[in-house]
């Protein structure tokens, strides 16, 4: 019997820790993509009120230690020499036909909102990234769109198509990402190649302080690779642990969690008119436009609106609102486009409108009617489309005539006639009298009758019916009757329903026998 | 006869028979009277069409007339609408003759007479409904036209209730109603397929 030598081995730390990696795949990592907007400020301002020609030098402006200085050029501009950071002076002495405008911080996050919201449709972890970025996690999506660059290509596609100049950098770490994507990089796909990529990056793209980037820059750092060979403890003395963890993040040593990016509960668009309308088929018009967002937003949610709000800016004066209810919720956007239009059909503007703006708050999951497959069942269905065209009637009649004309009938367990009936949500007696006769017109209120030789008295002599009912009732809210109900004919034809009142013996009419 | 020539006389469009056209027009809905069925063609209210109802007073009978039928179409869930009613309809005789409260809507625009013709159109294109009745003001003949259409669009039974018989008027069916001696007294004045003036005498 041989014992072999058993070798254990202990296994060093540098070789555990490329197992690890090893047994790590790539291909569950995640990915990130960084779609970078250089001149979104400028987009953004290109589509307000005032033209902005394009293709013109323009720029807009930023403030800074009290300065206007210039923030985004358009390309033009940029090639007259005009760069982010430059003073506004030395930007028109370098171009006086310079077109320059303020900057619209709250137009720029409600555009990277929408962008956002469109970018969706590729994975569901989309992270804003202000100003003028947006980040997506797209390892899950990579098969579904047939690969990367099938990806990127897209992508590029549609960014073209909103009007938009952009970078998108890949890489394995979100920062990573964005530091790429601002330096007009490509892709990195592996977190071994990321130093060596991030490392040709110039130090402008971090996000420090301009003293910083001094004293770095005095030290003779420009570039990221040479702060790679900067001790890690030197740089946390003398620069800040934030750049450590900084730098740790896009290496991606530390986590990097993202806020994802969730469509909002409220939906707002608004739609600024160049001239001041007055007509109101051209405000129909206008108004589809924000339906049609309004729609869209819906549809990407699965979810329908119940109520909606339109505001008409007038100028100096008080903004007409226009409010749209609904019996059930819907994105169907031709549907809200007819009730809007029956609204509009009434409406009387006092003043041009300059601008409208559409708001809904009630934002509700979308249920929609099931749909029978077999021939049997589509008696049912053709019930339910009946209803549910008929819901769509409800809501046109509502929004014409108002709801306070619309009225159900309710019966009441009362003797009272004018209690036995209400305007409301129909609701049925138990078990309803069936030895009762009662007539089918009713008037609002008893009308008297006049009275000749003791007998009442309407076109002619009533003739009475001989027995009549006694309606003793309501004793106990303090209006209770006594009377004598009695059917009467008249001479010309008609029954009538009359009651001779028992506390004062005055007769009564309050009924046709229609 | 000829089993062609038969089929030709009952089923040519441009052929018309007088009372016996058979195949004309849609099924009528049924009164509940069987005199008057039989005296209308269809054998009831025209299913998809405007009927005109000539009163010049309440209370003869006018609504227990179109009852049997309000009720059979409010039980197979289809809506009966009331359009500016002169009074209110009582409850509790609704509920007696068996109509459905549930299907039964009301409806009382403040005094344009526009809106109880729109909400009438509105209401008679919507294929949920089965009847309409209402007591318009003025009415044109541009404006029955439309009506019309609107049922026949739905396959709705509109009810306009006049107190003075117009010289023409495109209903499909008008008929005048008056008293004698305790019954009503049923005029048809215009059906489709039909010239004569019928007069039925019904218990209602």
């Amino acid at each position: 019997m041989v014992i072999k030598h058993l070798h254990v081995r202990k296994a060093d730390p540098a070789s555990r820790e490329q197992k690890r990696r090893q047994t790590v795949s790539p291909a569950h990592s995640p990915l990130w993509l960084c779609v970078y907007l250089p001149d979104l400020a400028l987009d953004v301002v290109k589509g307000s009120a005032e033209h902005l020609d394009p293709t013109s030098p323009c720029a807009v402006l930023d403030e800074a230690v009290g300065r206007p200085v210039i923030h985004t050029a358009s390309p033009a501009a940029a090639a007259a020499g005009i760069a982010r950071g430059m003073p506004l002076a030395g930007a028109y002495a370098l171009c006086s036909s310079l077109a320059v405008r303020r900057r619209d911080f709250k137009a720029e996050i409600e555009r990277l909102e929408q962008l956002a919201a469109w970018a969706q449709q590729f994975t569901p972890l989309v992270s804003l990234e202000p100003p003028q970025a947006l980040l997506l996690e797209v390892r899950g999506s990579l098969r579904l769109f047939g690969g990367l660059d099938k990806l990127r290509r897209r992508l590029g596609d549609e960014l073209r198509a909103l009007g938009h100049r952009f970078f998108i950098a890949v890489a394995p770490t979100p920062l990573a990402s964005l530091l790429l994507a601002s330096n007009h990089q490509a892709a990195v796909m592996h977190k071994e190649a990321l130093r060596s990529a991030l490392g040709k990056l110039p130090i402008r793209g971090l996000p420090l302080t301009p003293e910083l980037l001094r004293r770095l820059r005095h030290t003779g750092v420009t570039h990221l690779h040479e702060l790679w060979r900067l001790p890690r403890d030197g740089l946390a003395r003398r620069f800040g642990a934030e750049l450590l963890h900084y730098l740790d993040r896009a290496m991606g040593v530390l986590p990097d969690p993202r806020r994802p990016y969730r469509l909002p509960h409220r939906f707002v668009a608004e739609l600024e008119l160049s001239k001041g309308l007055s007509n109101n088929a051209l405000l129909l018009e206008a108004a589809q436009h924000l339906i049609a967002r309004l729609s869209h937003f819906l549809r990407k949610r699965d979810a329908g609106t119940s109520r909606l709000r339109i505001e008409l800016r007038h100028r100096q004066r008080a903004a007409s609102v226009i409010t749209l209810g609904l019996r059930h919720s819907t994105g169907d956007g031709a549907h809200l486009l007819g009730l809007l239009k029956v609204h509009l059909d009434h409406l009387k503007l006092t003043a041009p409108v300059l601008a409208l703006r559409l708001i809904t708050d009630e934002i509700h999951p979308f249920i929609a009617a099931p749909q029978m497959l077999f021939i049997h069942q589509r008696a049912v269905n053709d019930a339910t489309q009946r209803d549910q065209d008929w819901q769509h009637v409800m809501e046109q009649l509502e929004a014409r005539l108002g709801r306070k004309c619309i009225h159900q009938l309710q019966a009441h367990e009362d003797h009272r006639p004018e209690y036995a009936w209400r305007y409301g949500e129909a609701a049925l007696l138990q078990n309803p009298s069936t030895r009762l006769n009662r007539p089918l017109w009713l008037l609002p209120r008893p009308q008297t009758l006049p009275v000749h030789q003791d007998r009442p008295w309407r076109r002619s002599q009533l003739s009475l019916k001989p027995e009549p009912e006694r309606i003793e009732s309501g004793w106990w809210d303090a209006r209770d009757i006594r009377r004598d109900y009695y059917i009467a004919a008249d001479t010309d034809g008609s029954r009538l329903w009359i009651f001779r009142d028992l506390h004062a013996g005055r007769w009564y009419l309050h009924g046709y026998f229609g | 006869m000829n089993s062609k020539l038969e089929k030709l006389l009952q089923g040519h469009p441009g052929l018309w028979r007088g009372r016996d056209a058979v195949g004309n027009s849609a099924a009528g809905i049924k009164t509940g009277f069987a005199e008057l069925d039989a005296r209308l063609p269809g054998g009831g209210w025209p299913a998809n069409a405007l009927v005109e109802i000539v009163t010049a007073q309440w209370g003869i009978g006018e609504l227990r007339l179109l009852l049997p039928a309000m009720a059979r179409l409010s039980r197979e869930q289809y809506w009966i609408v009331w359009i500016t009613p002169p009074y209110i309809p009582f409850t509790p005789a609704l509920t007696q003759a068996d109509v459905d409260l549930s299907r039964v809507l009301v409806l009382t625009p403040e005094d344009s007479d526009k809106d109880i013709l729109w909400s009438m159109e509105k209401v008679l294109r919507a294929a949920a409904c089965g009847m309409a009745l209402a007591w318009p003001k003025r009415l044109s003949n541009c404006t029955l036209r439309r009506l019309q259409l609107a049922a026949e669009a739905g396959h709705s039974l509109g009810v306009l209730f006049r107190p003075v018989e117009a010289d023409t008027s495109p209903a499909a069916l008008r008929i005048h109603l008056a008293p004698k001696d305790g019954a009503l007294r049923v005029r048809i004045l215009k059906a489709r397929g039909g010239v004569y003036q019928h007069l039925v005498e019904l218990k209602v």
